[in-house]
């Protein structure tokens, strides 16, 4: 009963989870980690999973929190920061090479903003959470997440507006 | 799909100052995965097709993953195999070693039985020596 909450609710929240952490970990292997280390702590808490309201608010949380704390152990010793080209199989090469450097840029303007906002962009943006949610996640007022999201918005804006000024690609 | 430009740099302003709601912000993903937006748009076209394309990234190591245990589960089958069949044979052999030692054993027993007895024998053939002379001695003085 509780294992079938489990793989109902929590394990198509496997790519959610592992985008995060890799936007704020920066790095493949250890996001693949993180994952799996959420994932695993949610099977521990799968009995009490069925008081919890919002199960992917909570994930994600948890995966913040995760981060943050690998982030603040590793982050002067080992923690490799690099970045990943990261890329989509299928497509033609073309569109594939074009939307790969596009996406790099864009991947590498979003990790270079603050903890924080790479993160409050990555669930708004990307994931698609509400305000509310993030707020939620993040553990903040309504309009810190507001003018984090404002400023974060309007860094990558610049950048790529500057960027295709100059034709650099 | 029809999308006003002014509607559009509206909603991108809002964009920039946080202030549109999820729906909005939808209408701009699907506005610049339209493929025909304002070229002026070009930068935020990046900006959402990254999303998009991010948004669709899976962890990859979960369908080879499911291959590789599907192909140890196999492999784990083959394994245990070999260790039962392995087990089998070599208390097959065992035992039959073990037969064949207590086969030695007993033939050895047997034959030192024999050898006693064959000696014993001998020594009793001697003494029928001294009943042989007898007989001779006797024979001459009846005849």
């Amino acid at each position: 009963m509780t294992s079938e909450i489990y793989s109902r609710q929590v394990l198509p929240l496997q790519d959610k989870i592992f985008r995060f952490s890799r936007r704020l970990l920066s790095s493949e292997v250890t996001a693949k980690d993180a994952t799996q280390d959420v994932l695993l702590k949610l099977w521990k808490l799968r009995k009490q999973l069925n008081d919890i309201k919002n199960i992917e608010a909570y994930a994600m949380t948890m995966t913040k929190n995760h981060c943050y704390d690998l982030l603040k152990s590793k982050h002067s010793r080992t923690l490799e920061l690099v970045h990943s080209n990261y890329t989509k199989p299928g497509s033609s090469l073309d569109s594939q090479i074009e939307a790969r450097d596009e996406a790099s840029i864009v991947s590498k303007l979003i990790n270079e903003l603050p903890e924080q906002q790479r993160a409050i962009i990555q669930l708004r943006d990307v994931e698609q959470f509400s305000n509310q949610e993030i707020e939620e996640i993040m553990g903040l007022n309504s309009t810190s997440v507001r003018v984090a999201l404002s400023r974060a918005r309007k860094k990558i804006m610049n950048e790529l507006k500057k960027t295709s000024a100059y034709g650099i690609q | 799909m029809e999308f006003n430009k002014d509607y559009i740099s509206e909603l991108l302003n809002l964009y920039e100052e946080g202030e549109t709601s999820l729906k909005q912000e939808q209408e701009l993903k699907l506005y610049f995965s339209s493929e025909v937006y304002d070229k002026e748009f070009e930068p935020y076209a990046k900006l959402f097709k990254f999303f998009e394309l991010e948004s669709k990234t899976e962890m990859e190591d979960q369908v080879t993953g499911n291959e590789k245990t599907s192909s140890s589960f196999w492999i784990n089958i083959a394994a245990t195999l070999c260790i039962a069949l392995g087990g089998l044979w070599f208390y097959d052999h065992y035992q039959t070693q073990q037969e064949m030692k207590e086969a030695r054993q007993a033939f050895e027993t047997t034959q030192n039985a024999l050898n006693l007895l064959s000696s014993n024998m001998n020594d009793g053939l001697e003494k029928l020596e001294y009943v042989e002379v007898f007989r001779t001695q006797k024979n001459k003085l009846i005849k």
